[in-house]
């Protein structure tokens, strides 16, 4: 009997102990070090802030339709339905990726095309977002500017992808195409259309100008976005960051290798000992494009209300920097700034953020309309001045009618213009039309030169 | 089967359940010690940089330190009252400028020689260097440790053909606000780790010689205040410095223009300051002759760094 108990207590014992055990596994935690103070771990996000997929920020500059048949390419007057349209295409399916080398010949013999311009060169690894393309398809590498699909073409590949320095293209067949071709022309047929003006880009591309301009002045109110949320992710110790005003009125934050300087309606940041690009790896363009997005979701760094957003419009790379931009769009049409209110900017180092630009106002409301703009030329007159002197010895790559923001001056304040302005992109970017003298005063005079 | 066998029965797979659960729980606390740090990057790092051996393992710990460039005229007039044999200019408060009557003879090597006799606070002044055939040498201030590159933390004294000292400038900073809260500061041998691995500075064969700290700014507010960060300074081979951020452990781009950049800067200040902008102590010589006399040493000093720089 004296055994019998024994066990029955050894049983319990184990029992218990297996209990324990099980416990101690399910609550075990792993002991890492915690390196900050408590003090320092504070939100880092911006409250109006959002996070915005790849797909998000992958919009054309515009959208263009060719049939040989009619004198002018034509494009959607309404820029939402030019929105729609892109993503009805984005729903295609493709497959059967490859690169080739675009044949002139082959090319003159197509009569009718929809062509889709974007701001920068992207790499293709961005059509898996894009298209929503499994990623066990292999797609060449490659980089991009336009999308073009063929509309009357019986060939193995009917959506290509181009870029405007290279012949080398990267083509894929759509599925679906008889529906797909039939579909887009109904877009163009039964949309309100408007008529484009071609011009030869410098690099022997096709640049494509809107005939019908609205030169209405758009006034918006606007909403500040606090400086706090940047100070707190921005530097590694919020705690002991010290500022002060400089003579013009901006402050300064520093932490003894790090600056932020905060002005009116920006910031601008740059990590001192982030300078140097040393990292032995170097990263593709996706990868890039890739970091930086995360860096800014990160924070919900992209500040915009509808139907504003922002677009990837600069990704660079070159031995000295890597530079991210997204910029600011109305409707689908791109705003520009003098003082980089609408642009987000980043130079990304070593993979870790060397420079960063952010607005710190978020437009909310239009407030009607103040005017018309004072010196809107249409796109024959912009052809006459980019032939002109003025532009003779620059490189145009393209030309777009878009936005340019300012506070309102002589107003009463608390709003901004949208003023439509032409830009041109050249080798320093998008930059306005320099229009000549006899043609200027009113909204673009005093604007810098290209 | 009696209660008993299957008593005993229990009890067997009682101990193999908890025989798996002890191990299941060692498995993952061992887990947590593979990951930190990487072992191949620390071989790597042991294989090709030598010195290691010599590094403390000692846990250190330092504040950041928020200092003022200290004002000669406001809070240090009594003490250059008492500097002698010397005619002394202080341009914009912060740039203090020297001239010995007479060349003076100093013992820099021997431990007693009190700087402090000549030189403003010189006992707080470390010796850092020589600029090459440029008879200057360069001391950093020191609050607690010697504050690296910083030109508003600096002694720089001339010598003659002799050896003798001839004039010197100097700028401080002080101390501001309440004393921060002392941090503690990534090992000397994460500091090596890190220099190695995230930056191109070392090369395969390349021996630590020394590992000291200091401190260390790169940006500063317009008003003149510093923010200085606990910098790990390495000394490769005996004569390269790399500096690693003691807390953080980013590492600082290499300032190698420094001396350049700043004599040129005070050879401006010199030229281009207004009468009202200077002070001078003990003045003898006519105020521009001075002035000049001091410049003209400095532009010497100057081309010699030029010259060794192209060379």
């Amino acid at each position: 009997m004296k055994g019998e108990n024994l066990k029955t207590i050894l049983l319990v014992l184990l029992v218990f102990s297996s209990l324990l055990l099980t416990m101690a596994i399910w609550n075990h935690q792993p002991n890492f070090e915690m390196t900050r103070d408590e003090e320092d771990l504070v939100d880092p996000q911006i409250e109006a802030g959002q996070k915005l997929a790849r797909l998000d920020v992958l919009k054309p500059l515009y959208i263009i339709q060719h049939d040989n048949s009619v004198e002018k390419p034509i494009g959607l007057s309404d820029k939402s339905s030019e929105q729609e349209l892109f993503n009805s295409i984005v729903d295609y399916s493709l497959y059967n990726f490859s690169t080739f080398n675009l044949d002139e010949e082959w090319w003159n013999g197509i009569d009718d095309w929809v062509e889709i311009v974007f701001s920068t060169e992207l790499p293709s690894e961005t059509i898996y977002d894009l298209f929503s393309i499994d990623q066990g398809v292999s797609i060449p590498s490659g980089m991009y500017n336009r999308i073009v699909i063929i509309l009357d073409h019986e060939g193995e590949y009917q959506l290509l992808f181009q870029n405007d320095p290279e012949s080398k293209v990267i083509g894929a067949s759509v599925q679906n195409y008889g529906r797909v071709a039939e579909q887009l022309d109904g877009y163009f047929e039964q949309g309100k259309t408007i008529t484009y003006e071609v011009y030869e880009s410098s690099r022997g591309t096709d640049i494509y100008l809107p005939n019908e301009i609205n030169p209405n002045v758009l006034l918006f109110s606007y909403t500040d976005i606090p400086i706090d949320p940047f100070q707190n992710f921005l530097f590694s110790t919020p705690s002991i960051v010290r500022s002060a005003r400089t003579t013009d009125g901006n402050t300064i934050f520093i932490d003894g290798t790090r600056e932020l300087t905060l002005e009116s309606d920006r910031i601008s940041f740059t990590n001192q000992t982030n300078e140097q690009k040393v990292s032995d790896y170097e990263l593709t363009y996706y990868e890039l494009f890739d970091q930086v997005q995360n860096f800014i979701n990160t924070h919900n760094g992209f500040t915009f209300e509808q139907p504003f957003s922002y677009f990837l419009s600069h990704l660079e790379i070159t031995p000295q920097t890597n530079k991210v931009e997204f910029t600011l769009s109305y409707n689908g049409v791109a705003i520009f700034s003098d003082q980089a209110i609408s642009q987000i900017s980043v130079a990304w180092h070593n993979q870790e953020v060397y420079q960063y630009n952010h607005p710190l106002i978020t437009l909310v409301e239009q407030r009607g309309i103040a005017r018309e703009a004072a010196s809107l030329p249409d796109a024959e007159t912009v052809i006459e001045i980019l032939n002109s002197e003025s532009y003779h010895k620059s490189a145009i790559y393209d030309v777009i009618l878009g936005y340019r923001v300012r506070e309102q001056v002589g107003g009463q304040g608390q709003v901004y213009e949208l003023i439509p302005t032409w830009y041109v992109k050249g080798i320093n970017g998008w930059n306005p039309l320099i229009i000549p003298s006899e043609t200027t005063g009113g909204d673009n005079s005093a604007l810098g030169t290209d | 089967m009696h209660w008993g066998q299957i008593k005993t029965l229990f009890i067997v797979c009682f101990l193999v359940l908890n025989v798996f659960l002890v191990k299941q729980l060692l498995d993952r606390q061992q887990e947590e010690i593979i990951f930190i740090p990487e072992t191949s990057r620390e071989e790597e790092l042991e294989f090709n940089i030598k010195g290691l051996s010599n590094l403390s393992e000692e846990n250190f710990t330092a504040p950041l330190i928020y200092t003022q460039n200290l004002n000669y005229n406001k809070e240090a007039e009594a003490g250059l009252d008492e500097l002698s044999k010397q005619q002394i200019v202080v341009i914009d408060d912060y740039y203090l400028f020297s001239r010995f009557d007479e060349p003076v003879a100093f013992d820099f090597e021997d431990q007693e020689s009190d700087l402090g006799e000549y030189v403003l606070n010189g006992d707080r002044y470390s010796y850092w260097g020589e600029l090459e055939s440029a008879r200057m040498l360069v001391f950093f201030q020191q609050i607690e440790y010697p504050i690296f590159y910083n030109q508003n933390a600096i002694l720089l004294i001339q010598l003659n053909a002799d050896g003798n000292m001839t004039q010197y400038i100097q700028t401080s900073l002080t101390t501001a606000g309440e004393p921060a809260e002392e941090r503690s500061l990534i090992k000397q041998y994460d500091a090596v780790y890190r220099l190695y691995h995230h930056s191109n500075a070392l090369e395969t064969g390349d021996t630590i010689t020394n590992v000291s700290l200091g401190y260390h700014n790169f940006v500063s507010l317009p008003n003149g205040e510093q923010l200085l960060n606990p910098t790990w300074d390495i000394q490769v081979n005996d004569n390269a410095h790399h500096f690693i951020n003691a807390i953080e452990g980013h590492n600082y781009p290499q300032k190698n223009y420094f001396f350049q950049e700043t004599i040129s800067e005070l050879v401006k200040l010199l030229e281009q300051s207004e009468s009202d902008q200077r002070e001078f102590y003990h003045l003898e010589d006519k105020p521009e002759e001075l002035l000049s006399t001091i410049r003209q040493a400095l532009v010497g000093v100057y081309h010699n760094i030029v010259e060794v720089d192209l060379e």
